[in-house]
């Protein structure tokens, strides 16, 4: 908000809530109350609690006012009404604006309802919500609420959803007055709600934070899908559970992370100079249930964005909202043998972002060769006091996958080989990919009480990857043999990366140079160091997987030590502007092993193989970003920023300047999200967008070698809508549709294959869709109550309730053009989830590809030749992968 | 957001992406001969018999086809018996592809070698040939004398390093470059009379003298002569047998180049780097 988050109210910087007991008297009163009565009562939990919005006609006063609020919830943690008990006074003057800012804010909060004996019960509770510039401020003291006796404050409260319940203060036994008959218990508890991100999440039109609710509104496979839900993105796994999705983003294919800067909880994902692909990023360790929300940057206007950040970059912010009980355990069981096991452990005292949680899923797979399982852990730990705050994650995973591979379309068409099959050779059979990686990561969050901010984070990360894979069938022959060839083109990748990395920031007080104008700097780095031993071989698997040729051996020393700098300038409470540079330098050492070979020719050399050299170099440029507010809620945002992309290290000559790929981004669109909506408070956002993006030098999958060449420079225009909606209770939505046309702007690389490639003007870029939509809906609806129309009764059973709900998600993909002059068939991707909730047992059947749609989940052009016995053919062709057909999967789970 | 979504649905249909998929027109013919080509020595070689296996044919972008044209512009993997003799066009089949500049090409004559087994792979063409690359016939006035002949050769990749390619490539005299567009026409012209050029007609009517230890069977004019010993054993007039006295062989109705013979590797050489086909591209 303001400065960090918000434009339209600059200065509002966060919220104050503590949950106190109503009518309650001193904290031992609180403990001897609970002791009397033992009632086996769990208090409401927070769940989400948006920032209320800062009066706009004190902006600019430097107010601090505390609301005090009667908030009454539902037994579905709904807030059914929020009356002020403390008004907010300026001057000594009561002031509504604050007040009804207070109320609209806490009229948006989520809560888990209270509980008793496990059942939902509805629930009265006093919130607290401070209004502070811009950051939170801390409180000095421990002020008492009037008229309670009650401190209502301990500590900062700038943590995200931290809400620390109190024991369970009071129990009333009889009716309260003046509500429903049914609001019969109170609760004290104080909790600590969220803060505004520490940075402005929106810096362009583009940008979107895409939720809890929306990400768990559609079935998704795995955890990475969730990634999906980010407008313009489709994700794919084309190669097997144990490589990396190949995931489109806005015009780009992304391949396995190229374009694409992912991080989760924080923690970068992608890895430099990986055999596989340049930015080679596997999501497979996510677990989609401890994802709380993915912050979307689609561009590079932010000077924390770093390397692969072309298209944009996502964070995977880790949390767990919904603590129930302190354990959730899910198991599943679907088609084709897939079974799914999940545990989660998330603490009901502990704050958001605490949490352990583990899953393991195999399959037998839909076709043959697609065999696979994984494992994968993820345990966070937030902890710290005051200003401070830390937060400890580790992440593990592990997978082994039999891989299908390739099968050509004309073989498909001709039934030589099934659509979900791969072909009978061995070179075919023995396709498979194995992966495993560990990060760990310490982080904390600094926000001064000035309302200076800062983090810092310190991480290590080892990554494992094997791959098996034949593209191309038979067509290669060696060149470290003799006369050795037709063995089979089954590609080995080796690759090993062990990354050490940390990142700190700081970003000043406000500068008041005159009360319209405010401004603050901020500084920032960013370093990693990878270190990377790699392999690649061609193997035979007829004879224990000799290797018949080698390609690749290779040591790589890359380090990236990124600056950068940002002015943040608010006019008016109206106008925001940002401005910064980064700059990264980045260096690398090679020891190809291979080097100075020379393929079968010479026998005799007079020297030893290897050639180990060294390169540097800077890539720099500006990032703006700018932002108008219209109106109620309405914002025009413009930004322009330079990004880069690091070069695959084996590629670089000794000594020279390394040549970054240079990624020029803008955009310019609409961004609405008014206060409120289909009568209910934030219940819409429409993003609309147009951006441009120039790449200097793209790359596209050269299946012969199975990874990334050289393309050309590249041009993308292209639009994007994003619309969220929550136009009824239980009901939520989000559309995104994205247009993008991209082209080459010059030839591609000569090569002696190919001296004069193909290229026209506006000529489109190969394997860019250009239409990628995608839809989440998701809904749910008490069905069934003991009780209908008054709320839970004493004695009443957890089963007395049986709720539903309902999801689904829509894929669309384009068709888009190959290399070669080819086309991919569209795709379009029907899932559907529906389950009940009765008590702690919740029971869900998810459905993927309804429409049992047969598409590839890649598709390629290239030459191969699998039939070894005829006349080889040398002319590219398409090449498919399957994706998935119609599969389903039941899912039992239990929250203890 | 009707209007849009048409909007984007008619921009998406406009995608360009350089090149397109185009199939060619394959058409195949010889060259009619009413007399005879000059060959070694002055011999006078009248080709009676010509038929051709042909294909697989590879066109490249590259300048240079081989090992370098991993990915081929166009191709056509069949094959087809030429009858190399006549100028009648034959329409062979299609190549297919995509549009680019054409500057090579590779092809086989019907045996095409594998990367994945020893063996070479017989074409159609070639088993209707008896698993020959061609079968010539003709004859040859060569002093005075007509020989007849016959011979069917196997043109096949023997370098064990280009194992899995093309036998014949254009070389880098031959001119051949062209754009290539959808429904383009490709005729490729043989010309067979000009692989026999380089043959020694001449060589199998040497004339032998009979001595011990030396062939049992030799020619003197067109007297087929049996030595034994060093000693003429016997002799018969060829001429009046209507056969023609082949050296070391005796009297013959027609010469056929036996594998190892000069004649069989001149016609073998010919065929796969001495006279090309023309390429000729019609629109």
């Amino acid at each position: 908000m303001g400065l960090k988050s918000n434009i339209r109210v600059p200065w509002m910087a966060g919220v104050l809530a503590i949950m106190t007991p109503v009518g309650l008297g001193s904290a031992q009163e609180v403990s001897d109350a609970v002791e009397t009565a033992n009632p086996p009562l769990q208090p409401p939990r927070l769940l989400e609690s948006p920032p209320p919005r800062y009066p706009e006609e004190h902006v600019g006063e430097g107010l601090h006012p505390t609301v005090v609020l009667q908030v009454t919830l539902n037994r579905l943690g709904g807030v059914e009404g929020a009356e002020v008990e403390h008004g907010a006074e300026v001057r000594h003057q009561a002031d509504p604006a604050f007040n009804e800012a207070a109320v609209a804010a806490v009229r948006r909060w989520k809560f888990a309802p209270a509980t008793r004996d496990g059942v939902a019960i509805a629930s009265r509770i006093r919130v607290a919500v401070h209004f502070s510039l811009p950051g939170f401020d801390l409180i000095p003291t421990l002020p008492e609420v009037q008229g309670t006796g009650q401190p209502w404050v301990t500590e900062s409260s700038h943590l995200r959803d931290s809400l620390e319940m109190g024991e369970p203060a009071h129990v009333h036994t009889g009716k309260d007055e003046g509500h429903p008959h049914w609001l019969h218990h109170t609760f004290g508890a104080r909790a600590q709600v969220e803060a505004d991100a520490l940075r402005e999440p929106h810096r362009a039109a583009g940008d979107v934070v895409v939720g809890r609710e929306v990400l768990a509104a559609a079935p998704r496979r795995e955890g990475a899908e969730v990634l999906s839900s980010a407008p313009g993105v489709f994700m794919a796994r084309g190669e097997g559970d144990a490589v990396g999705h190949r995931i489109m983003l806005r015009g780009f294919d992304a391949e396995h992370g190229q374009d694409l800067e992912l991080k989760v909880g924080g923690l970068p994902i992608n890895l430099p100079s990986h055999i596989h692909g340049q930015g080679y990023a596997d999501l497979g360790l996510v677990i989609g249930e401890v994802v709380d929300e993915l912050q979307v940057k689609e561009g590079v206007y932010d000077p924390i964005q770093g390397d692969f950040a072309v298209a944009g970059s996502v964070n995977m912010k880790l949390g767990v909202a919904d603590r129930g009980h302190g354990w959730r355990l899910k198991s599943g069981v679907g088609s084709f043998g897939a079974t799914r096991q999940f545990a989660l452990w998330a603490p009901p005292d502990e704050s958001e972002e605490t949490f352990g949680a583990v899953q393991y899923q195999r399959t037998d797979g839909f076709g043959r060769r697609r065999r696979g399982q994984s494992a994968s852990g993820i345990v966070q730990a937030g902890f710290g006091e005051g200003a401070w705050r830390y937060r400890l994650l580790g992440m593990v995973y592990g997978a082994r996958a039999d891989l299908a591979g390739v099968v050509r379309r004309d073989d498909v068409a001709a039934g030589s080989v099934g659509f979900y099959d791969a072909y009978d050779f061995s070179t075919a059979q023995q396709q498979n990919g194995s992966t495993s990686r560990v990060m760990a990561g310490f982080m904390g969050e600094y926000r001064g009480p000035d309302g200076d901010s800062g983090d810092f984070g310190v991480w290590l990360s080892r990554d494992d990857f094997r791959l098996q894979e034949n593209f191309t069938g038979f067509v290669q022959r060696s060149q470290t043999l003799d006369d050795v060839a037709g063995r089979g083109d089954l590609i080995e990748q080796l690759n090993a990366t062990t990354t050490l990395g940390l990142w700190g920031r700081y970003q000043t007080l406000d500068y008041h140079l005159d009360s319209w104008f405010v401004g603050a700097l901020e500084f920032g780095m960013s370093g990693r160091m990878d270190v990377v031993e790699q392999a690649q071989n061609l193997i035979d698997a007829t004879t224990r997987s000799q290797t018949w040729d080698r390609r690749v051996d290779a040591g790589i020393r890359a380090t990236d030590i990124g600056f950068w700098t940002e002015a943040v300038v608010s006019i008016h409470s109206r106008l925001d502007v940002r401005g910064g540079l980064r700059a990264d330098a980045l260096s690398f050492a090679v020891e190809d092993r291979l080097g100075n070979f020379v393929p079968t020719v010479r026998p005799d050399d007079a020297f030893i193989e290897g050639f180990r050299r060294s390169a540097a170099g800077l890539a720099w440029g500006p990032r703006f970003s700018t932002a108008y507010l219209l109106g109620d809620g309405v914002r025009m945002m413009a930004a322009y920023g330079e990004g880069y992309r690091s070069p695959q290290a084996r590629t670089l000559e000794d000594g020279e300047d390394a040549p970054f790929t240079k990624v020029r981004s803008s955009d310019v669109g609409l961004r609405w999200e008014p206060e409120r909506a289909f009568g209910r408070d934030k219940a819409l956002e429409l993003n609309a967008s147009l951006y441009w993006t120039h790449v200097s030098d793209d790359v596209a999958f050269e299946a012969r070698e199975g990874r990334l060449e050289r393309l050309g420079a590249s041009r993308r225009m292209g639009a994007t809508l994003f619309a969220r909606a929550n136009p009824w209770e239980g009901v939520v939505g989000a559309v995104s549709v994205t247009y993008v046309d991209a082209s080459l702007l010059e030839p591609p690389p000569a090569t002696p294959d190919n001296p004069t490639p193909a290229f026209e003007k506006g000529q489109n870029l190969p394997l860019v869709p250009p239409l990628v939509v995608r839809a989440d809906v998701g809904a749910h609806q008490t069905l069934w109550s003991k009780h209908p129309g008054v709320g839970p009764t004493d004695g009443e059973t957890p089963f007395d309730v049986l709720d539903g709900h309902v999801g689904t998600g829509f894929s669309f993909l384009s068709s888009r053009p190959l290399p070669y002059g080819a086309f991919a068939d569209p795709v379009s991707l029907l899932d559907l989830s529906a389950g009940l909730d009765w008590g702690p047992f919740h029971l869900t059947l998810e459905v993927f590809n309804v429409l049992n749609a047969r598409y590839a989940a890649v598709e390629y052009n290239f030459a191969s030749n699998w039939d070894p016995s005829a006349v080889p053919t040398r002319t590219p062709a398409r090449h498919i992968a399957a994706g998935a057909p119609r599969t389903w999967m039941a899912v039992l789970e239990v929250s203890l | 957001m009707w209007r849009f979504f048409l909007l984007v649905v008619g921009l998406v249909g406009c995608v360009n992406v350089g090149v397109e998929r185009v199939q060619v027109d394959l058409e195949l013919q010889g060259t009619e001969f009413s007399g005879a080509v000059e060959g070694r020595n002055g011999a006078q070689v009248t080709v009676t018999r010509a038929e051709v296996a042909f294909g697989p044919l590879y066109l490249c972008a590259g300048a240079q086809a081989g090992e370098l044209c991993k990915s081929s512009l166009l191709e056509w993997r069949n094959s087809h018996v030429v009858d190399a003799l006549s100028d009648r066009v034959v329409e062979a089949g299609r190549l297919v592809g995509r549009t680019g500049t054409a500057r090579s090409w590779m092809f086989d004559f019907g045996i095409t070698s594998l990367l994945t087994q020893k063996d070479a792979l017989l074409s159609d063409a070639a088993k209707s040939l008896g698993g020959v690359s061609a079968v010539l016939e003709g004859t040859a006035e060569v002093a005075g004398v007509t020989v007849p002949f016959s011979a069917e050769v196997r043109v096949e990749q023997s370098a064990s390093a280009e194992q899995g390619l093309p036998v014949v490539r254009k070389s880098t005299n031959d001119v051949f470059e062209h754009d290539v567009k959808d429904r383009d026409r490709l005729q490729v012209q043989f010309n067979a009379s000009a692989w026999l050029t380089q043959v020694d007609f001449e060589s199998l009517l040497q004339d032998g003298t009979c001595t011990a230890g030396g062939a049992t069977l030799l020619c003197d004019e067109q007297l087929e002569l049996t030595c034994v010993g060093g000693v003429v054993d016997s002799q018969r007039d060829c001429t009046a047998l209507g056969l023609f006295c082949q050296r070391d062989v005796g009297c013959v109705d027609q010469v056929g180049f036996g594998e190892g013979s000069q004649g069989y590797a001149a016609v073998r050489s010919a065929m796969e780097a001495g006279t090309r086909p023309d390429f000729v591209w019609n629109p």
